[in-house]
């Protein structure tokens, strides 16, 4: 009788979770909305994110006005995945601003790096080369 | 060899190209004049062909365009507002009108969207003003008008 019970509730329980009025999905999106602008601060490319965010807010204002519970189980969903992405997002977002300070350091440091080598060692290989490129000439008497 | 001044035309465009890439590289992803716009479009979804008279609770069918380009992810409200011809709105007040619809996006930098409106006018009108006000939720849940809006002038008949 008792598993039986347990079981009721475990079949009951998903379902009385996933029944979420839309203002609750509404606050969910808002909220998910604010961690993206968050992880945006932080480097993270939001485009996709923001993307699905929004069918999500979509499918809640649908289900609002036509009263669709399948729409709001689906924007549930995606507002879930959206969540989920945020924490890789941000990842994604610090490694391509260290990227992006790195080059931006490296860049000009090579640039200087090179003008000093062929200021010092320029000259030196120039003849070097130019010497060599004529090892094989013969100078002829007129 | 390379000739003296040839030489140096190399070292000028060489110059050049570095100093420009690294302005683009320094300069990627900065925003310097951000902005949002909104757009009315026709039933068409083109600029032009919008109704001028239609009959009461007659289905007026527009668009809307939304861009975003603030240098960051935006939720916009667009308020519907019926006003008249003493209803006031520019870029730093809304409208003081009976908002009769609202709509919702999320849009991401550079991102634009295209939103279905369909509104009906319950009562004959002349000189009726159908207003789009565009407005921002921020992280800390206020709504702020954008002072961005567009409207349309409509004559609403009985018949």
């Amino acid at each position: 009788m008792r598993t039986n019970i347990a079981l009721l509730i475990l079949l009951i329980l998903p379902l009385a979770l996933t029944a979420l009025p839309e203002t609750e999905l509404k606050h969910r999106i808002y909220e998910v909305y604010r961690l993206l602008v968050e992880a945006e601060k932080e480097g993270a490319d939001t485009s996709s994110a923001a993307s699905m965010l929004d069918r999500a807010l979509q499918l809640v204002l649908k289900a609002e006005s036509r009263g669709d519970r399948a729409s709001l189980l689906e924007a549930e969903n995606i507002i879930s995945e959206v969540e989920s992405m945020i924490p890789r997002l941000i990842e994604e977002g610090r490694v391509r601003v260290i990227i992006r300070t790195t080059t931006l350091i490296a860049f000009p440091l090579t640039l200087l790096v090179a003008g000093v080598i062929t200021y010092i060692y320029g000259p030196k290989l120039l003849w070097r080369l130019w010497l060599r490129y004529r090892r094989e000439w013969k100078v002829r008497k007129r | 060899m390379i000739d003296e001044e040839v030489a140096a035309v190399i070292i000028a465009i060489t110059v050049v190209a570095a100093v420009f890439s690294y302005s683009q590289l320094l300069m990627e992803g900065r925003v310097t004049e951000p902005f949002s716009a909104i757009g009315l479009l026709g039933p068409e979804m083109k600029i032009g062909g919008y109704p001028r008279t239609v009959r009461v609770n007659e289905t007026i069918d527009l668009y809307l365009f939304i861009d975003n380009h603030e240098g960051r992810i935006t939720y916009y409200m667009i308020k519907a507002k019926l006003g008249n011809k003493s209803t006031t709105v520019n870029s730093t007040i809304p409208a003081k009108a009976q908002v009769i619809a609202t709509y919702e996006t999320i849009l991401a930098h550079g991102q634009n969207k295209t939103i279905p409106v369909t509104l009906r006018v319950g009562r004959p009108m002349t000189n009726a003003r159908l207003i789009f006000e565009l407005w921002s939720l921020y992280e800390n849940n206020t709504l702020k008008y954008t002072g961005r809006w567009v409207h349309l002038w409509l004559n609403v008949t009985k018949t």
